[in-house]
């Protein structure tokens, strides 16, 4: 009896949420194949691979401090993505946030408890400015915003480099490329004790909670779901496209410089030109594996982190290549893209009968 | 690691042994009998066959060779983020790790910061600024080699016209550079040194063509701080010869490599592990060129290297092991005619940290900042 894949009338809701717990239990299967390749107990390996990050508190916070950036970054471009505005430029949107917020603490250090959430708003409108470009260019001459987002992230890291190398770069460093360490008025306040997780996390959930708001709650929010899910529907509903590119971009670029700024004023506490860790580009992965749900990036945020973080620890604990982390998350978004499938498409049995067409022929 | 040192490393060890235990208020070991020492590592870039961080690992390998049954080593290489270090290093604390090692200054400040907090370990970061509370640190004099380095280039030019590579301009690149032409100036007077700054540790394309550039400017010998043979392997292509500095090519580069010499670290890491077992480790800076138990070390030189050179240089390496030569005594200019050690003076190690000009001869400026 052959199988046959065909399109679903409309795509399953149902199997939209749990695609991602399928790619996920493959991925487990997976990593348990290859410890037990590699000679290991499969699942007590896997085991000490997930929860060793966690044994204590401060390997708690090492997570939230991890997950942070990448639920905000996430959230922010959810919304862009929600209304079909592909954001690919929020690394370069991170640095612009680095670059903001890093100058008013250089320059403003010292004077005041006001410079901390001044940062972090200067940082914001600096991430949001630099998606302003593309959202420009899309919106005025149709051009990709998909290219254009990711060419600046180039262009932002160059800058950065610029500032660190040249006029930002402490003159007590002997000449290396770093700044002066930030003044203690300018980093973000711990929320647990003894750990280096910060007020970040904090504003993560709020971003997201407020997103979820928006995005289901409002009628502007509903406006953007029905241009990214069906523009035709929205021209002809006289919704305007232009106001969600703008919208979509804005927001995530907003959300990407306050997690620059989130680096800075948290674990590195100094300007460096590799200021950035790549969350730009894996908060696309969390958001998607997220389902572009403020309730699902959450999770998908820590997950994606705590692989991260099991991948150092595994080279610790275990004797394996840090790779190992890596290309778990490989592993994660290839089944998540192979499953997604079956979101808009599913597997039917068909019955032995020979075709009409076959016949006609 | 020569048998001398060897040697000397084994009595250091034993007078240890006995100061503990003719004392032990003034000593305590920290490991109970039978108990390994814990060591930890932490590299920031990958392992590989040659370079900055391949030396690194050198030293914990030699560090095994010594105590193969009380010294247990972990290792972690490629860990590139800042932000990750920190958490890792107080991992391999709270799991037992008597004694930690950052590879790289980058480590310096996230160390310098985790170090006083963690009191269970002791802490060491290569090319760190200071020794600080529970944290040494240890470089070396990489001038000491290319001034040995120089000598040969400044017998071997016909031009007159050396070439300098140069990473960054930063004070451990600028005393190198400086102190090659000093050398090679000490047999050859006319001797110039162009340099072509490429603005990064590591970058093929630019450092290839960096070499082509000095070459068409008449350079015939070429050194810089290399990390890969590349450098050596473009010089080999346009004929003329490259200096091995901080690292010996010349299993890649096999007919124009001059002279190299490399860093070996094995020291800093033997006689922290031993002042931690006998419990007398103390925070401490240690700057080291050439010599036994040094950070410095001559490797290979060509065939064609004339013996009369090679003489010389071990000569200048014996004048600077006993301390009867100092390379930045006086008289020494800087390129733009100012006296800067006047004669019958040294420069204090702190200026030689810090130097930011470049000695009369040199060509050019460094960039601006």
């Amino acid at each position: 009896m052959p199988l046959r894949i065909e399109r679903r009338p409309r795509p399953s809701r149902a199997m939209s949420w749990a695609s991602p717990l399928i790619a996920a239990a493959l991925t487990a299967a997976v990593a348990m194949i290859l410890f037990a390749l590699d000679g290991r107990e499969p699942v007590s390996t896997l085991w000490i691979f997930l929860t060793t990050p966690l044994a204590d508190l401060y390997g708690f916070g090492e997570l939230l401090l991890k997950a942070a950036p990448l639920i905000l970054i996430g959230v922010g471009l959810a919304i862009g993505f929600r209304a079909g505005v592909w954001n690919i430029g929020a690394e370069g949107q991170l640095v612009l946030g680095v670059i903001f917020g890093g100058w008013l603490a250089l320059e403003f250090g010292g004077a005041g408890p006001w410079v901390m959430p001044a940062m972090l708003l200067a940082g914001g409108i600096g991430g949001a400015l630099w998606a302003a470009v593309p959202a420009l260019l899309r919106t005025r001459f149709n051009a990709s915003e998909i290219l254009t987002s990711l060419m600046l992230n180039y262009c932002a890291q160059l800058w950065l480099a610029y500032l660190v190398f040249g006029p930002w770069r402490d003159p007590a460093g002997f000449n290396f490329p770093q700044s002066a360490p930030l003044h203690p008025d300018a980093l973000l306040p711990i929320v647990i004790e003894n750990t280096r997780a910060n007020i970040e996390i904090v504003i993560a959930v709020a971003a997201a909670l407020v997103a979820w708001i928006f995005i289901e709650r409002t009628h502007l929010g509903f406006q953007l779901r029905v241009t990214g899910a069906a523009p035709g529907a929205a021209r002809y509903a006289g919704f305007p496209v232009r106001r969600a590119v703008w919208i979509g971009m804005l927001t995530g670029g907003f959300a990407a410089g306050v997690a620059g700024v989130g680096e800075i004023a948290g674990p590195l506490g100094q300007i460096f030109p590799t200021a950035s860790a790549g969350y730009g580009y894996a908060a696309i992965i969390v958001a998607f594996l997220g389902r572009l749900h403020p309730a699902g990036i959450v999770p998908a945020g820590l997950l994606l982190a705590l692989l991260a973080i099991a991948g150092d620890y595994a080279q610790m604990m275990l004797g394996m290549p840090s790779s190992i982390g890596g290309l778990f998350q490989g592993t994660l978004l290839f089944f998540l893209l192979a499953a997604d499938v079956l979101t808009t498409w599913r597997i039917r049995r068909v019955e032995d009968a020979p075709l009409p067409a076959t016949e006609a022929a | 690691m020569t048998d001398l040192t060897r040697r000397r490393l084994l009595q250091g060890a034993a007078a240890a042994g006995l100061a503990a235990g003719l004392s032990p208020l003034a000593a305590r070991p920290v490991l109970a009998a039978g108990e390994k020492l814990k060591v930890g590592v932490i590299h920031m870039g990958a392992i590989s066959d040659t370079g900055w961080e391949y030396f690194q690992a050198e030293a914990w390998r030699a560090l095994q060779e010594e105590f193969p049954d009380q010294v247990e080593v972990t290792v972690l290489e490629n860990i590139t983020q800042i932000q990750d270090c920190e958490r890792l290093f107080r991992q391999l604390s709270i799991q037992g790790h008597q004694l930690l090692f950052g590879t790289t200054f980058s480590q310096y400040a996230s160390l310098r910061k985790l170090a006083p907090t963690l009191p269970k370990s002791h802490f060491e970061c290569c090319a760190g600024i200071d020794a600080g509370p529970n944290l040494g640190v240890f470089e070396a004099r990489h001038y000491e080699g290319t001034y040995l380095t120089g000598i040969a280039a400044g017998r071997m030019t016909k031009s007159n016209v050396l070439g300098w590579v140069g990473a960054f301009p930063v004070p451990q690149v600028i005393y190198s550079l400086n102190a090659f032409l000093l050398g090679a100036r000490s047999v050859n007077p006319e001797a110039t040194l162009k340099i072509v700054w490429v603005n990064d540790w590591v970058n093929p394309g630019k450092e290839k063509d960096a070499v082509a550039t000095l070459v068409a400017q008449g350079a015939d010998v070429i050194s810089g701080s290399p990390n890969t043979p590349v450098q050596g392997l473009a010089a080999e292509e346009k004929g003329v010869w490259s200096i091995g500095s901080t690292g010996d090519f010349s299993a890649y580069v096999k007919q124009k490599q001059l002279v190299s010499f490399e860093l070996d670290w094995s020291a800093a890491h033997i006689e922290a592990a031993k002042g931690v077992m006998a419990g007398t480790w103390e925070p401490t800076a240690r700057w080291r060129g050439l010599g036994p138990d040094g950070f410095v070390k001559m490797t290979t030189a060509s065939p064609e290297l004339p013996a009369s050179v090679a003489d010389e240089m071990a000569k200048a390496e014996a004048a600077i092991v006993d301390g009867s030569f100092q390379i930045f005594s006086g008289p020494i200019r800087d390129n733009a005619g100012e006296m800067r050690v006047a004669e019958g003076e040294t420069m204090a190690p702190e200026d030689v940290k810090g130097m930011t000009w470049l000695v009369e001869g040199v060509e050019g400026s460094l960039p601006k900042g």
